[in-house]
């Protein structure tokens, strides 16, 4: 909303021919789409971007992959992405690069990294009944989360199923293969409709579950404080603390187990991705290890987090197995 | 012979892309021509090749290389400048310092050494989680790098109480454009010919800087701010003189249309910061000692929206085209440069807003920094006619070519006019360090 103020100091200092060609054009006003807005900025976000902050190269900075998207050169930076939203975080106008990236993908690089993901995933199927599905999550898997969570959900009391859907379609979704996620996606709403809520590790697999109309949340919801002690760093992953807004939860839950928490630099809602986030790992797995590398040196104490990217990217461990040690 | 190059660079192990979406990249500067341009789906330029170097090593080897086959280089840092100089216009390579990103904190002697491509958000983000700042605060910190900041003599936000990057460097390390590397031993302030400084403005023209030592600051424990209104520029500017003997941390002065803007308010407002020790017994004397209306919140209001450049992104795409003029002068002819590069601004046909605040000051004067909008038929020739009118008032009444944002090739032609007999002195220097002419060629001379 312009001040009616300036308008009227516009209207007096402005000659008429160029009056005219502002009463064409104050219509269109803010209606630019993302993309473009996006390119034009100077990358009021770089000092934030995980991926430039590892790659060095403004190739894969935010406004320059809007750039690149705008001007239809999509083969390789627009894939060099975490879903992190770290660029939104810090962006006046609220704009993701990586949601406004995602429409133009699913080209060549998008099926390669699909294949590599496919291949690299191992899924435990179990089948157990009860009245909330625990969904892992693939990285739940791979980060070897999965025993330690039933073993600790058991003996909370919680009463869980487990079902033998392998995927939350994430890794489709974020590569632009829409498809292929519509299916995946299709088929846990299936199986999480016979259960009152869905709980899972992974805040990739939550979020991806409620813009999909899933109830779910993230595991932290039904973990309950048992009495440890000691130092700890905490990382914010960063879906749980930009997407799903939970910051303050792991930190109570931490400081009821007796822990000192310790900030590192970036942490809360502008929290640093560990680099494992989304399919970067798929696109270029290098970096995604030299941007877990760069976090791993932001801590002063051993590493505490609440997802199994998170977990895995910074040799950390997550809540969850912090309990299993003393219950 | 840029092919062969390019070859050689590769072979002694430096990593160098042809691809196209790396020549994209770095394809311009943020001088706001380029923009329509873009939206075109032009390219301002494009560079043949694009050398990311990691050391101050490898930067010698690529310079060496170029320097041999006489192939132009052109320097990136974050790609924020504003005034046409990083600009590939004969292709040739682009050399990104971003691959020079060390940090390293000297806690005990107040001291980073910094390599030139970290990014400034970055660096006192880090500084101020140990409880450190720079000061350093240009409304691009977080875009810009900190070889850039010294290539282009960069100001911040809090120049007024802790000087702009020059008052900030302790020692350089660079490489002239044969790749020979020099180093200095830092020291914090020695007699005898202060070279580094050449580099300092130099715009990449002289050699490649690759890391800095600056000095750091305690995060200040006291923080408080004034706002003040006035009825017009002249009572404005004599408050601020005033209150340069009580060094703030930060003060501004935005004119009546700026004022609207950011205070919905059509008076002429100054804010001011007092911070560290004595804040509070400043603010009480500067309460006392200005003759506006001291009002609630204004500095606040700035201090919140001071990275917000969004507008930009808003009217480019209709047409618009914008940009910033900013000068030095002295106290006496303050209200002169003001008035008359305002009026030269607002009567070039096709603006549509023109504005100005005051943003960095001294014991002798003060930098003024004029915004305009546009909306032309032809935008490049409005865009050179607010330029020249813009520039020209500005020396014709006792202001100068450039605060901060620096030469580049939009401003060299009145290059010689403003530095008298140091002009040849520079080509000199430039033809004795740069025998080929390789280093952003174009640029400045
Ligand atoms: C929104 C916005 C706000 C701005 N606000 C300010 C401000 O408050 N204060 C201010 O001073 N400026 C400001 N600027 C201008 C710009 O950010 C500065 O000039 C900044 O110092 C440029 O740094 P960079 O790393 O982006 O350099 P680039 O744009 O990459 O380069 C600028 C010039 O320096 C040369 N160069 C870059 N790195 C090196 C190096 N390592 N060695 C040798 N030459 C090099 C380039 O060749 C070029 O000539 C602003 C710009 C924008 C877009
Ligand atoms: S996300 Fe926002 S801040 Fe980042 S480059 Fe795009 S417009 Fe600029
Ligand atoms: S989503 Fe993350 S990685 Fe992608 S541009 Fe934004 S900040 Fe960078």
């Amino acid at each position: 909303m312009i001040n009616p103020k300036v308008i009227s100091r516009i209207l007096a200092n402005t000659d008429l021919k160029t009056k005219m060609r502002l009463a064409k054009v104050v219509p269109k006003l803010g209606k630019a789409d993302e993309v473009t807005r996006c390119m034009l900025c100077p990358n009021m976000c770089l000092h934030v971007c995980p991926v430039f902050d590892a790659e060095r190269r403004l190739t894969v900075s935010p406004s320059v992959k809007a750039r690149l998207a705008y001007l239809g050169e999509v083969d390789d930076a627009i894939y060099h992405c975490l879903p992190c939203d770290a660029c939104k975080n810090a962006c006046p106008m609220d704009i993701s690069v990586n949601d406004n990236l995602r429409a133009f993908r699913g080209g060549e690089l998008a099926l390669k990294a699909i294949e590599k993901f496919e291949k690299s995933i191992k899924v435990q199927t179990e089948e157990r009944e009860g009245r909330i599905l625990y969904f892992p999550g693939c990285r739940t898997f791979e980060s070897d989360l999965f025993d330690t969570t039933v073993e600790v959900l058991e003996k909370l009391g919680v009463d869980f199923a487990l079902t033998n859907v392998d995927c939350c379609g994430m890794p489709y979704y974020e590569l632009g293969l829409i498809d292929k996620f519509k299916e995946k996606i299709a088929k846990l709403r299936q199986a999480a409709s016979r259960y009152e809520g869905v709980i899972s590790n992974c805040p990739h697999c939550v979020h991806v579950m409620r813009e999909n109309g899933i109830k779910a949340a993230h595991i932290l919801a039904v973990l309950k404080p048992v009495k440890i002690g000691g130092d700890v760093s905490y990382h914010d992953p960063c879906i749980l603390a930009r997407k799903l807004d939970v910051v303050k939860e792991p930190r109570k839950l931490l400081a009821e187990m007796g822990f000192e928490v310790h900030e590192p630099v970036f942490s809360g809602k502008d929290t640093h991705c560990c680099g494992y986030g989304g399919v970067y790992r798929y696109v270029a797995p290098d970096m995604a290890e030299k941007v877990a590398e760069r976090r791993r040196k932001h801590f002063d104490y051993e590493i505490v987090t609440a997802c199994p990217s998170c977990k895995m990217a910074l040799k950390g461990k997550d809540i969850v197995e912090l309990m299993a040690d003393v219950l | 012979m840029i092919e062969k190059a390019v070859e050689e660079i590769k072979s002694v192990g430096v990593e160098i892309s042809t691809s196209m979406e790396d020549r994209i990249a770095y394809c311009k500067d943020y001088n706001p021509l380029h923009l329509p341009k873009l939206l075109k789906k032009e390219f301002p330029a494009l560079p043949h090749a694009v050398a990311f170097p990691k050391t101050t090593e490898e930067v010698s080897k690529v310079l060496q290389v170029a320097n041999a086959y006489g192939v132009p280089v052109y320097v990136f840092g974050g790609g924020s400048g504003v005034i046409d100089a990083a600009t590939p216009y004969e292709g040739g390579i682009a050399v990104s310092t971003l691959g020079l990103d060390f940090v390293e904190i000297d806690e005990e002697n107040m001291l980073v050494r910094a390599g030139a491509g970290v990014v400034g958000g970055r660096l006192e983000k880090i500084l101020n989680h140990r409880g450190f700042t720079l000061r350093h605060s240009p409304q691009s910190l977080y875009c810009s790098t900190v070889g850039g900041w010294v290539a282009t003599a960069a100001s911040g936000q809090f120049s007024t109480g802790y000087g702009n990057i020059e008052n900030l460097l302790i020692s350089l390390t660079a490489v002239l454009p044969d790749g020979e590397v020099v180093v200095e031993r830092a020291t914090p302030r020695r007699a005898g010919p202060d070279l580094k400084r050449i580099f300092v403005g130099s715009e990449g023209l002289l050699g490649v800087v690759t890391e800095a030592v600056m000095k750091i600051f305690p995060l200040p424990e006291e923080f408080l701010t004034l706002s003040v209104e006035y009825e017009g520029i002249g009572d404005v500017v004599r408050d601020a003189k005033a209150l340069m003997q009580l060094k703030p941390a930060l003060m501004r002065i935005f004119d009546d249309e700026e004022s609207l803007r950011y205070f919905d308010s059509e008076s002429f407002t100054l804010i001011a910061v007092f911070e560290g020790k004595g804040a509070s017994a400043k603010l009480r004397e500067a309460k006392e000692m200005v003759s506006g209306k001291v009002v609630d919140g204004r500095a606040e209001k700035w201090l919140e929206k001071r990275f917000d450049v969004s507008d930009i992104s808003r009217i480019v795409p209709l047409g618009f085209i914008f940009d910033t003029i900013e000068v030095a002068c002295f106290w006496r002819d303050a209200e002169k440069v003001y008035t008359e590069v305002l009026k030269a601004i607002r009567g070039v046909e096709g603006t549509v807003t023109a504005s100005a605040h005051a943003s960095h000051f001294y014991e002798s004067g003060l930098c003024f920094y004029f915004t305009f909008a546009g909306l032309p038929a032809d935008i490049e020739n409005y865009y050179e006619e607010v330029w020249r009118k813009a520039v020209e008032t500005s020396l014709r009444n006792g202001g100068n070519l450039t605060h901060h944002h620096g030469v580049g090739r939009l401003r060299k032609r009145w290059l010689s006019a403003e530095i008298g007999g140091y002009y040849p002195l520079l080509r000199d220097l430039k033809s004795i360090l740069d025998r080929r002419n390789i280093l952003n060629r174009g640029v400045m001379l």
